[in-house]
């Protein structure tokens, strides 16, 4: 499972940084930064409610390797 | 049909009414004033705000298609947008606000400390308006004894905001007001540049750039307007809220007490069932949206306070759920126009809830008059709170 974030949609609501901090940092502006594409499988709901939480739908968890 | 909400109601009545609208329509169109499109579902909200070219933000009081104000960056369209955002998403950052934090929370510590021997508050007098200015205040580098100045020309443009009459009079005139306390900084911080250049927001700002030239005088003007009124009255009104609903809900008031760590998901559920912003947009070009035919000119009302209730998106949407896991709401809106102050609000808010309940464990509402809402921004207006305080020497 691959983790994008789709940078034309994402306004930096900071809600994935906010919950799955292993996966995603924020930059000076406050657009997350992606830590770690490639999903542990032990962290499936946590990333996932993150992937959900976001307002613009611009972040996405894909089938596939980084 | 006719949604008037200049009308005050009682507290959560509006919401309840988008409720009702939203489960008979996704679209409707309002003749109150002018007239305006109202988009009540998550993904028409959503579209909205994502689609700047078509629902420009060259106004965004749903009953003002010819505002009288030009608010930067709130009403200006990408891509020139993103020049003045850049130097706001700087000054309001995650990392800006997590440095702040120890302040932030001593100002609401010391706030809390001067009423809480009183047993009793009205609680936005004494507590949701001055905490937030006060922050607001010290980030912005402005004396903190102009609180009250401050607090009475926000509420004035909030009370004139989207309504007629002599309230609309007052509030250009509180703008006016505002631009002229502003222009004063700007006159000083001109002549006067602070030493700590790097750390004084209003000398950044005077020496801010757009794109490649420096910032005029009236934008600086603009944009420090929208700050002072989207940081203070936004902040208070959640707060009503938030205090409103752990006031009368005693199992939610015990949850907090019992599992402060619930406090930042709990703020995301308090901004998702009682998003406060009636937003709106202009038509920029004709178009047909959800089967709707919107004309050039034509506002349409971005209902926030229904699409974060949407069912469609959400299970038991007009239930607060201290503990609801996946939240998308759009109390920050969505769309190139985010709120910049979205990460500083979450942190007062959640600081607000844990030092207050610290202090404060149990309490009550006390008033029954002033429990009313009105739009486009709501809050409720009066809200007084009880607590028993006996001090623990008095049991000795």
């Amino acid at each position: 499972m691959k983790l994008t974030v789709d940078r034309d949609k994402c306004s930096g609501h900071g809600r994935c940084y906010s919950l799955a901090p292993d996966y995603f940092d924020c930059d000076d502006e406050g657009y997350p930064v992606i830590l770690n594409e490639q999903l542990d499988s032990n962290d499936g709901s946590k990333v996932t409610i993150a992937v959900d939480s976001c307002p613009e739908r611009a972040v996405t968890l894909k089938e596939g390797s980084a | 049909m006719h949604f008037d909400y200049t009308t005050p109601k009682p507290a959560l009545s509006y919401f309840a009414e988008f409720d009702r609208l939203r489960a008979e329509t996704p679209v409707a169109y309002s003749d109150f004033g002018p007239g305006f499109w109202m988009l009540l579902t998550a993904d028409l909200v959503r579209q909205a705000y994502q689609t700047p070219e078509i629902f420009s933000s060259s106004a965004t009081i749903p009953t003002v298609p010819h505002p009288d104000w030009t608010w930067i960056p709130t009403m200006v369209d990408p891509p020139a947008h993103s020049d003045f955002r850049r130097v706001l998403n700087i000054a309001f950052s995650p990392r800006f606000v997590r440095d702040l934090e120890p302040t932030i929370r001593q100002d609401c510590i010391d706030t809390i400390e001067a009423f809480v021997a009183d047993g009793e508050c009205d609680f936005l007098g004494k507590f949701a308006k001055v905490f937030p200015t006060q922050v607001f205040l010290r980030i912005l580098g402005l004396p903190v004894d102009h609180t009250d100045r401050f607090m009475s020309w926000v509420e004035t443009v909030f009370e004139g905001l989207g309504h007629f009459g002599d309230f609309a009079e007052d509030q250009l005139q509180a703008q006016r007001d505002i631009h002229a306390y502003f222009a004063d900084v700007l006159a000083d911080r001109r002549s006067n540049p602070r030493p700590d250049e790097d750390g004084d927001f209003f000398t950044i700002l005077a020496n801010a750039k757009v794109g490649d030239r420096p910032m005029s005088d009236d934008e600086f003007l603009n944009m420090s307007e929208v700050l002072l009124l989207a940081g203070l009255d936004t902040v208070k009104s959640q707060l009503s809220y938030m205090f409103f609903h752990l006031a009368t809900n005693d199992v939610d008031r015990a949850w907090i007490v019992r599992e402060p760590e619930i406090i930042p998901n709990a703020v995301e559920e308090f901004l998702r069932a009682h998003t406060i912003v009636m937003g709106a947009r202009q038509v920029a070009q004709d178009t047909e949206f959800a089967g709707c035919p919107m004309k050039k000119g034509d506002m349409v009302m971005v209902a926030g306070p229904s699409g974060s209730r949407d069912e469609a998106e959400y299970d038991n949407p007009t239930q607060v759920q201290l503990d609801r896991k996946v939240n998308r709401h759009f109390s920050f809106a969505a769309g190139p126009h985010r709120c910049v102050g979205a990460h500083l609000a979450r942190t007062e808010l959640a600081i607000a809830l844990e030092e207050w309940h610290k202090r404060i464990p149990d309490y009550h509402v006390t008033n029954t008059e002033g429990l009313v809402e009105s739009g486009p921004q709501v809050g409720i207006e009066q809200l007084h709170l009880a607590w028993d305080c006996t001090p623990q020497e008095a049991l000795r």
